[in-house]
């Protein structure tokens, strides 16, 4: 299953890039999540549970693992969901550019989705993935504008310097010196492919 | 239509014996059916039974690296759980049911399912582990605390993917995904090409579908130490072959084992001698455990470990003379077999013969690859690769007429074998390894009866103008098809009568919903001069009766409906001697009649029950060599199928904005030889073109490219419904076949067969845009407004 689409924010790519690895923007936009554990350099291992109107809580095992960063253009997701009531396996590409002083943030999941999830719920899996991952970015340009609106400029210059140096070994390193915030930034990331699945798990019954 | 539903004693004077064989009596197991006393596996509870879950593969294609059932043996209520390695002996591949027929330079290469997956997984839904708890629902609770570890391998999913040298290898221990390769050829198709007036090439492609019987599978097996008898109550199609296959894997003695398949809500193909996964394995839990287990099968489940049909890709031509007259056809076509191939040849082979339908075709060259893909098993399901064949050649006679401006009644008229050809060989080889030879049959005449009841010729300025005048787009289609059936090897059949007077008939062959209790009564009624509901049928134990092969391939009526006829024969000549001696009176003066035998002319009778109380002496001496009883066993076996036919007929609207369809009539004549009861053989029918309409405008299994089944539910996977199955007018030609007594032919997939034909023929007539032709089924109504679309585009 495809999912491709994209989605625009009122504030430049370093600001969304940097946003997007922060839990608390994310958090609010991602039901489901209760843990969620830093397994291995850029792997995370976690449990969902996902549940909306007659889909009853399904529980589902998930490794993601972050490649090709380049901050703040590019990351891709790797997945590997699994669960009772199925699997969902692949690869999910975001990229973020610059539109008209704000940001174009395209994203493209190629993603295998099989068991019961596949067989029953695929009539509305992919408008409904859609439609949640448009409404989970929405809930992330709200909090990052809210965030914008008290802070002002300092917050977007603090983002652009770190975009300044180069992607992945700027991650690198400062997760050596700043462990906590990076901490806090994988998980973010990881959220970000859990909104992903969850839109797809969301269907299971 | 009404029938003769009363028997009507002939009057004393009159001795003509009441008819009961052609009458359409009140179906003897209806009232067991409407009352809910009919017994269903579901239905069998035993003390201390207990109930299994399987463990499916959410993947099409993976290496099975672990399994483990710790926590879901800890579960609670959990008595047992097992993956491959815990069969250890046990753990066989399945039997190949279908050994290649004796077709020259046939490659076949052969793997079939296992009882549980062992190192790999091969399709969704192939079992890994099975939990015995005490109540399903701790069974399936456990099941869902298995953890099982897959390493994905690429699946394959289609057929021409495959084929190619780089495709994943299924099965280890093949050279490649190719299952088999058969060219059967007739003739000199490239000769009678070069002479040819037209050639005219298409490639088609048909698919099948899920069988949907209402009653998904089941099984309950119970292991009786003290008595050493193993019941096991089973939804299959053939429950002696499932008996002598489970004593065997078991190490039991047959006598030991007893197959019970009783009252079964639908069979349609999938249900026959499988040796499913759950079929083997329960019997065999139940004597580990000595304890009764039951397995229901859920109707999602069913979509993947219940054996389906699926694609076949055509490449097909039609060699015609000017004045349409067949001269050859060739077609070249790939099928998918999924991801095991127990049944062997039989659908593709089906294919390969029923394309010949009723015409002539001096030339043929028809060549097939079978393919291994990741999805579930195929094997046959009503029609059984029939209808693949009769699409294409149905097609191909409708471009035909088209190219050469024949009328389309007109070239298959041209092309009908006439009643003087019959026997007719093909020369080539059919199903059931005998030669395609057909029996018998009067195509023109059916023809001709289709034509009139749909009122063809007023059509076309009648119907069709006026609603063309109100901006109506409404077509008629009427296609042509043969079936083969009524195949051997052999039935058997035992009638005795109690000292009550009842009747007792007794067959190996199971039911499905076919009307067996009501039709095979009707044969013994006719010999014994009683009425239908005077007949107790038990059928599908074998503890009652034990030879026989089952119910498949239209073949219950054919076969084991002649040896109902053959034992009630035999039973009547010991009525007649018995009464012989009794009233002292000729055999060819004594007439059988309501349950009485009579002196014609004298008024002296005797009952059927005081004779076979006399047949039956407590006290005395009988002369030596007497059989007591009135009782007879009788075996049929043909030498080989008898062909039915048919034409159907249909008016139909499109909406050429929303593509959707609306029948306006529909029109079956059949010609299944002679009929037996003609209310059940308008149910078959009527069934029958109910799944052909699912299978032509509703029904797909839809695969992504993983081979994994979009629309395993019935929310998404479209039966056809009763307001979208029309009343069908129905009308029979009699063309008794030669090769059995009662001259009768089957019918239970017929109705099912020409559907496909019959839909694209009558929606390219009712659009009438140029260059639109259908050649895909099934269709749908985004798939036909697509075509519509792309063609208006094109022209």
């Amino acid at each position: 299953m495809l999912i491709e689409s994209d989605f625009t924010f009122d504030l430049p790519p370093e600001v969304v890039y940097a946003g997007l690895l922060d839990p608390d923007i994310l958090a609010s936009a991602l039901p489901g999540t209760d843990r969620l554990e830093l397994t291995g350099e850029d792997r995370y291992e976690g449990e969902m549970e996902a549940s909306v109107g007659p889909v009853t809580a399904a529980r589902f095992s998930v490794v993601v693992e972050l490649k090709e960063k380049v901050r703040p253009e590019s990351f891709d997701m790797h997945v590997d969901g699994k669960g009772k009531a199925g699997f969902v396996n692949g690869i999910a590409k975001v990229a973020f550019e610059e539109a008209d002083g704000g940001t174009l943030m395209k994203y493209r999941a190629d993603l295998q989705v099989g068991g019961r999830v596949a067989s029953v719920g695929q009539r509305l899996l992919e408008s409904v993935g859609k439609m949640m991952s448009k409404q989970g970015l929405e809930a992330v340009r709200r909090s990052l504008m809210e965030r914008q609106a008290p802070e002002g400029a300092g917050a977007a210059v603090a983002a652009g310097a770190g975009a300044a140096t180069p992607g992945g070994a700027d991650l690198t390193a400062s997760s050596q010196a700043r462990p906590p915030a990076t901490r806090k930034a994988r998980l973010g990331l990881f959220l970000v492919v859990a909104i992903l699945i969850t839109l797809v798990m969301l269907m299971l019954r | 239509m009404s029938h003769d539903t009363t028997f009507t004693a002939p009057p004393a004077e009159a001795p003509a014996r009441p008819r009961q064989v052609g009458a359409s009596p009140r179906r003897n197991e209806d009232r067991r059916l409407l009352t809910g006393e009919a017994l269903f596996v579901d239905d069998v509870h035993l003390d201390g039974m207990l109930h299994a879950a399987f463990v499916r593969s959410d993947y099409a294609h993976g290496m099975l690296k672990s399994v483990d059932l710790s926590a879901a043996r800890e579960h609670p209520g959990v008595i047992a759980a097992y993956d491959a390695h815990d069969l250890g002996d046990y753990w066989e591949p399945g039997p190949l049911l279908v050994p290649p027929p004796p077709i020259e330079q046939l490659e076949f290469h052969t793997a079939t399912q296992v009882p549980l997956a062992r190192d790999k997984v091969r399709h969704v839904g192939e079992p890994i582990a099975v939990i015995v708890a005490r109540s399903p629902y701790e069974a399936e609770d456990a099941a869902a605390l298995v953890e099982v570890d897959i390493e994905p391998l690429e699946a394959v999913s289609d057929l021409e993917g495959g084929l190619e040298p780089a495709a994943p290898r299924i099965h280890e221990h093949l050279e490649s995904n190719l299952a088999a390769h058969v060219i059967q050829r007739k003739g000199a198709y490239e000769e009678a090409r070069e002479r040819a007036h037209r050639v005219i090439k298409r490639r088609f492609w048909y698919d099948h579908g899920a069988s949907a019987p209402m009653e998904n599978r089941g099984v309950v097996a119970n292991w009786d130490a003290r008595s050493r008898e193993l019941t096991v109550w089973d939804t299959t199609q053939a429950p002696i072959p499932i008996r002598n296959g489970l004593a065997a894997m078991l190490g039991l003695p047959q006598s030991e084992v007893r197959v019970i398949a009783p009252f079964i809500g639908g069979g349609f193909g999938p249900k026959i001698m499988m040796f499913y996964p759950e079929e083997v394995l329960l019997p065999w839990i139940s004597m580990r455990l000595g304890r009764p287990v039951k397995w229901i099968e859920d109707r999602q489940e069913s979509f993947f470990a219940t054996t389906q049909e699926r694609g076949q890709d055509h490449e097909a031509e039609i060699a015609v003379d000017e004045e349409g007259r067949i001269l050859g056809v060739r077609d070249e076509f790939l099928t998918d077999t999924g991801a095991y191939n127990p049944y062997g040849l039989t659908i593709s082979i089906n294919t390969q013969c029923t394309l010949l339908g009723p015409y002539r075709v001096p030339n043929y060259h028809s060549e097939f690859r079978m393919v291994f893909t990741n999805k579930p098993i195929v094997t046959p399901v009503r029609g059984a690769g029939r209808q693949h064949g009769v699409f294409v050649m149905e097609r191909l006679l409708d471009r035909a007429a088209d190219e050469l401006g024949i009328d389309r009644v007109e070239i298959r008229r041209r092309n009908y074998l006439t009643p003087e050809e019959f026997p007719h060989d093909h020369e080539i080889i059919y199903q059931d390894f005998a030669p395609l030879v057909y029996d018998s049959g009067n195509y023109a005449e059916a023809m001709d009866r289709a034509v009139e009841m749909i009122d063809y010729a007023g059509f076309e300025s009648g119907v069709q103008a006026a609603a063309r005048a109100e901006g109506r787009h409404v077509g008629l289609g009427i296609v042509s098809y043969v079936e083969g059936t009524g195949v051997g090897p052999y039935e058997g059949a035992r009638v005795g009568i109690e000292p009550g007077g009842r009747i007792n008939l007794v067959t190996g062959v199971g039911t499905q919903g076919q009307g067996h209790f009501t039709s095979f009564a009707q044969i013994v009624a006719e010999q014994l001069g009683v009425g239908a509901d005077d007949v107790e049928v038990v059928t599908g134990d074998t503890a009652r009766f034990g030879w026989g092969t089952g119910t498949f391939a239209s073949r219950g009526a054919v076969v084991a409906g002649n040896a109902c006829h053959a034992a009630a024969l035999e039973v009547r000549q010991k009525v007649l001697a018995l009464a012989s001696s009794v009233l002292g009176a000729a055999e060819e003066d004594l007439d059988l009649a309501d349950g009485l035998v009579r002196v014609v002319g004298s008024g002296e009778s005797i009952s059927l029950g005081e004779l076979a109380a006399r047949a039956n002496p407590l006290r005395g001496a009988v002369t030596p060599g007497t059989e007591p009883g009135l009782e007879a066993t009788a075996y049929f076996g043909p030498e080989r199928g008898v062909t039915a036919s048919g034409v159907h007929a249909m008016i139909l609207e499109v909406d050429p904005e929303t593509a959707m369809i609306r029948i306006l009539r529909y029109v079956v004549v059949h010609d299944c030889g002679r009929v037996i009861n003609p209310m059940i053989v308008e149910g078959q029918i009527h069934g029958g073109v109910a799944h052909g309409i699912g299978n032509a405008f509703y029904e797909e299994l839809v695969f992504d490219e993983g081979a994994q089944l979009q629309n395993a539910s019935f929310m998404d996977y479209l039966l056809p419904t009763a307001t979208d199955v029309p009343t069908i007018e129905t009308a029979h030609v009699e063309t008794p076949s030669p090769l059995n007594p009662l001259g009768v032919k089957g019918v239970g997939e017929a109705g099912a067969i020409p559907v496909g034909a019959l839909f694209a023929q009558a929606i390219e007539d009712a659009l009438d845009i140029d260059g639109f032709e259908i050649r895909d089924i099934p269709l749908s109504p985004n798939r036909l407004f697509e075509l519509i679309r792309d063609a208006r585009e094109e022209g």
